[in-house]
């Protein structure tokens, strides 16, 4: 439960940073240990596929990655907790793990969420885990890949459909490593939630706010250690910076809303993570989440055109 | 029509909240309640 101050904090300047709200222990091992188990399995399937020549058993963690990520293999899709929004296909990867279903359901996390949104919490579809690489190992083609690289400036209804405008929407981004300005942390435009939506535009494709647009003298960075969450309002102006460090930078980004507002995915599967009005809604076994997951993968692999915005790109200031 | 409700001035602070609702943040910050509309009654002396 958050304090009187930090929810007035979060009302007034649309964003509250929370430092180890988390526990590392039993909200975090748990999902970093699911990665390595899964980058075992991957590193298998790529070694059996011709992708990979060797399995680097051998290596940590990081720098099993560094080596997946050098020989070419897209570890980012297969490790997201989303489906992408387009070209999806019947083996589009997603992980859908306990110890991930487990983190989005912690009650640490959402009684802080109860504070800001009211008790009924639904766990809203746009979410995702960000595992970025140092700035200087990533490969030109995903230069502008916001799974990889740096995202521009943008609020998240600016990247979801306008039925989620009046969705009284939170997103809460979790450090599982330490988050700084080095390395890429958040950065927030204080108060931008009073401002309105802005013109979102795409920019090397991501969909982002023109430079032209944004005030950089609002930018504040929010460094964070492991298992702080920042809190945002869905107008909130944020971004993050380039991972300039020598180590992966790894966080989530979770939203969730009350329950029966829209999430602005309608085609994506959300569920109830907390009800005190009807308690038996709640959804507390993740096979559950994985299977609505996959019956939305099979629903929508090869349909072209799912719309997950409401730009087109026709604005002069898009140019 | 809105709802009119009336406050005691010592349940707790009003604000706007970040979606521009009005809200009843009880003191200690365990309960908060979204209004439509408030009346607020004056502290007495």
């Amino acid at each position: 439960m958050l304090t009187t101050e930090q929810i007035e904090s979060f009302h007034e300047n649309g964003f509250l940073a929370v430092d180890r709200l988390l526990d590392y222990e039993e909200d975090l091992v748990p999902v970093i240990e699911e990665y390595q188990q899964l980058l075992d399995e991957l590193c298998a399937q790529w070694v059996a596929d011709g992708r990979l020549d060797q399995s680097y058993s051998d290596l940590p963690f990081e720098k099993r990655l560094v080596e997946v990520y050098r020989a070419g293999c897209d570890y980012y899709q297969a490790f997201d907790i989303a489906l992408p929004n387009g070209n999806i296909k019947a083996d589009t990867p997603i992980h859908l793990g306990p110890a991930v279903f487990n983190l989005l359901r912690s009650p640490r996390l959402l009684s802080a969420v109860e504070s800001l949104i009211g008790g009924e919490i639904y766990s809203n579809p746009i979410q995702h885990v960000r595992i970025k690489p140092p700035s200087r190992i990533v490969d030109r083609s995903d230069a502008h890949n916001a799974l990889v690289s740096a995202t521009h400036w943008h609020q998240d209804n600016g990247v979801a459909l306008p039925e989620a405008d009046e969705t009284k929407m939170l997103t809460c981004w979790v450090a599982v490593s330490e988050a700084t300005p080095e390395n890429g942390c958040l950065q927030v435009a204080p108060k931008s939630h009073r401002e309105g939506i802005a013109l979102h535009c795409t920019i090397d494709n991501q969909i982002g706010i023109p430079d032209k647009l944004m005030v950089q003298e609002q930018a504040r960075p929010v460094p964070l250690n492991p298992g702080g969450v920042l809190f945002f309002h869905p107008m909130c102006k944020h971004g993050s910076l380039d991972n300039n460090s020598d180590a992966f930078r790894w966080s989530f980004d979770l939203r969730y809303n009350p329950i029966g507002q829209a999430t602005g995915r309608p085609h994506f599967p959300g569920f109830v993570a907390q009800s005190r009005l009807n308690p038996e809604s709640v959804l507390a076994d993740y096979r559950q989440w994985g299977q609505l997951w996959l019956d939305a993968r099979a629903r929508l692999a090869d349909i072209e055109g799912i719309k997950s915005n409401r730009w087109t790109d026709d604005d002069p200031l898009c140019a | 029509m809105a709802e009119l409700t009336t406050i005691p001035a010592a349940a707790g602070k009003l604000l706007l909240d970040a979606w521009g609702s009005i809200l009843l943040l009880e003191l200690d910050g365990a309960r908060q309640r979204q209004l439509s509309c408030a009346t607020i009654e004056s502290p007495r002396a």
